[in-house]
């Protein structure tokens, strides 16, 4: 139910439903797989959020709320911005805190920036 | 500078072969050590792919004999440090064919898709993954002018943020030093030739596969019988 007035109520309907990563609370910055130091984990062990999405590697990847069972989500990852790499992946993904989540029950945690 | 250093490579595989420590369900060596084979990374990997076991690089290439050596082979093949390229596929798939990162980046190379086809490579192909995630270390050292500066292979190889590139560039120097030190061995690449663990009763020359049956006895062997012995 609309408790706001009806020109915002219009707004909000028409808007575009936000990509989950938006939503999401969780601190930018670099996080690794819980079991790598953060100096020298591998590449598979490493993501970073920049507030809307998941950067791994080349790939930047973005969950999307369509299709989202529970904690399951669609999860887009292009290599850089080329839409010709886009691949869909499935993520289980739990925010653990605004500092820590789980991909898959792989557990990431914020490292202090470079 | 692009170092040839297959002639200071010390054959070890034998020696590190029979100690699989660490391994996972994503951990997982080719079939064969034969730059020339079509095996699919899929073929090979029925639980799909995820987070292999990392660990020394040594204990790495002691889990993918085969791996490792078809990474030296594919080094030597382009005129890339085998050391190099041995320390770039542990960071990277832990050199496992069923290493795969959350985006969907596949292989011992960790070779994207389109990097891969770049190179006239298909990723989903073990030998393709590892010559064009070689191909792409060499076109790194020609941009950076040789193969001394880490950090600049990290910009080129890697390609992502600032703090991977760190990590890309602390976890590779750190592999090298490890197998640059002195009398520290390394495979040698395995010529198409799969690497075969010895054990008791084996014989050390030739590649004759041993049947899993005896043979029939043919006509001409003289059949003795109990107690004539």
């Amino acid at each position: 139910m609309c408790l706001t007035t009806l020109a915002t109520c219009a707004l909000l309907a028409a808007a575009p439903p936000p990509a989950a990563a938006q939503a999401l609370d969780l601190e930018r910055g670099s996080y690794v797989a819980s079991e790598f130091s953060c100096d020298t984990a591998p590449s598979l062990a490493s993501m970073d959020f920049d507030g809307r999405a998941f950067i791994t590697g080349r790939s930047v990847c973005r969950l999307e709320t369509a299709g989202r069972q529970g904690d399951t989500y669609n999860v887009t990852c292009m290599e850089g911005n080329n839409t010709a790499s886009r691949e869909t992946q499935r993520w289980q993904f739990k925010l653990v805190s605004r500092r820590s989540f789980s991909i898959n029950g792989t557990t990431f945690r914020m490292c202090p920036a470079p | 500078m692009i170092k040839t250093a297959s002639n200071a490579i010390v054959i070890a595989i034998g020696v590190f072969a029979g100690s699989p420590a660490h391994a996972n369900s994503f951990s997982r060596d080719a079939q064969s050590c034969d730059l020339n084979q079509r095996t699919r990374l899929s073929d090979l990997c029925p639980n799909g792919f995820g987070m292999p076991a990392y660990g020394s690089t040594q204990d790495i290439m002691a889990r993918n004999p085969n791996i490792a050596g078809m990474v030296v082979d594919s080094a030597n093949r382009y005129g890339v440090d085998p050391r190099l390229a041995l320390a770039v596929s542990a960071h990277e798939g832990a050199m496992s064919a069923c290493a795969g990162s959350f985006s969907g980046v596949q292989g011992p190379m960790q070779l994207t898709r389109d990097t891969g086809r770049g190179y006239g490579m298909d990723r989903g192909i073990v030998s393709d993954n590892i010559n064009g995630g070689m191909l792409t270390l060499r076109d790194a050292i020609r941009s950076c002018g040789g193969d001394q500066n880490i950090r600049c292979l990290a910009d080129r190889y890697n390609g992502s943020t600032e703090s991977q590139r760190q990590r890309w560039t602390s976890d590779v120097t750190q592999r090298l030093a490890s197998l640059n030190q002195p009398g520290q061995a390394a495979p040698t690449g395995c010529d198409g030739q799969a690497q075969c663990i010895m054990g008791p009763g084996d014989f050390p020359s030739g590649r004759t596969p041993v049947a899993a049956t005896p043979p029939a006895p043919a006509a001409t062997d003289v059949m003795v019988g109990v107690g004539q012995v």
